[in-house]
């Protein structure tokens, strides 16, 4: 448990790990946590998006100093193309967009629980203070 | 008070709904809950105090673009002055200010032990909140 946690009563406490858990087992979160494991643990990945960056630097500093190729240029575009669609990404930034949607579908319901704007509340910025 | 309107949907499913009902429970269970409630009930039945909200609103409206640039004449600057003081020293909108603060710290607190849990944003505010 932690700092935050402890701010809150035991009966918070509790329906928050009962909400987290039934999200985190189920349904679009569910499947963007598997889609997350995947895309952190997969070595291909890894391999590709490091050769990117690794072009991606090396482009910019050739484009600073003059000295960029076209060579160098249809490479990093080639690289993109293949980030854009290599298969865990893909799946990945599909199951993030897909989660995102659903919690904000689930902070609607929470509004109309509760008889408030749960966000407005619950974000640390103000835009009344 | 604001609150987004309501876009139901099948897709939560029965588990996620009884949590999200337990969550709804917990949260409309707490001292700083009813708190709120009691603050804008009480701010809802004191004309004086809204009417002194209207005013101060009004006037800032009227002076926006002067507030803006700082450049609010001696006459209008003393006027505000004297509304902002209607409104903040006002006890029964202190406390719904008050109250409003304290239950958006358990918001946050919330919001947060969620966040950590999920490793992901659980609620993102959209837009403005005042308007």
């Amino acid at each position: 448990m932690n700092t935050i946690e402890l701010s809150l009563t035991e009966g918070l406490q509790i329906a928050v790990t009962e909400l987290a858990d039934a999200l985190m087992e189920t349904g679009p979160v569910a499947d963007f946590k598997r889609a997350q494991s995947r895309y952190d643990t997969d070595a291909e990945v890894r391999a590709l998006i490091d050769e990117y960056r690794a072009v991606q630097v090396t482009v910019r500093a050739h484009e600073t100093d003059g000295t960029v190729t076209r060579a160098e240029i249809d490479q990093l575009r080639g690289l993109y193309q293949r980030v854009q669609t290599q298969e865990t990404i893909a799946a990945f930034a599909r199951s993030q967009r897909l989660s995102t949607h659903y919690l904000e579908q689930v902070v609607y319901e929470l509004n109309d629980l509760i008889g408030l704007d749960f966000a407005s509340f619950g974000t640390t910025a103000s835009c009344c203070s | 008070m604001t609150n987004t309107p309501v876009q139901t949907t099948d897709t939560i499913s029965p588990r996620i709904r009884t949590a999200l009902h337990g969550l709804a429970v917990a949260l409309t269970e707490t001292d700083e809950f009813h708190r709120f409630e009691q603050a804008g009930e009480a701010l809802q039945r004191d004309t004086s105090a809204r009417q002194s909200i209207d005013g101060l609103q009004a006037k800032e409206k009227d002076l926006e673009v002067l507030l803006m640039l700082d450049a609010v004449p001696e006459e209008d600057r003393t006027e505000l002055e004297r509304l902002r003081q209607a409104v903040y020293g006002n006890p029964v909108i202190v406390e719904y200010v008050e109250a409003q603060q304290a239950l958006m710290t358990v918001c946050q607190a919330t919001n947060d032990a969620l966040s950590t849990r999920l490793g992901m944003r659980f609620a993102l505010k959209r837009g403005g909140c005042c308007g």
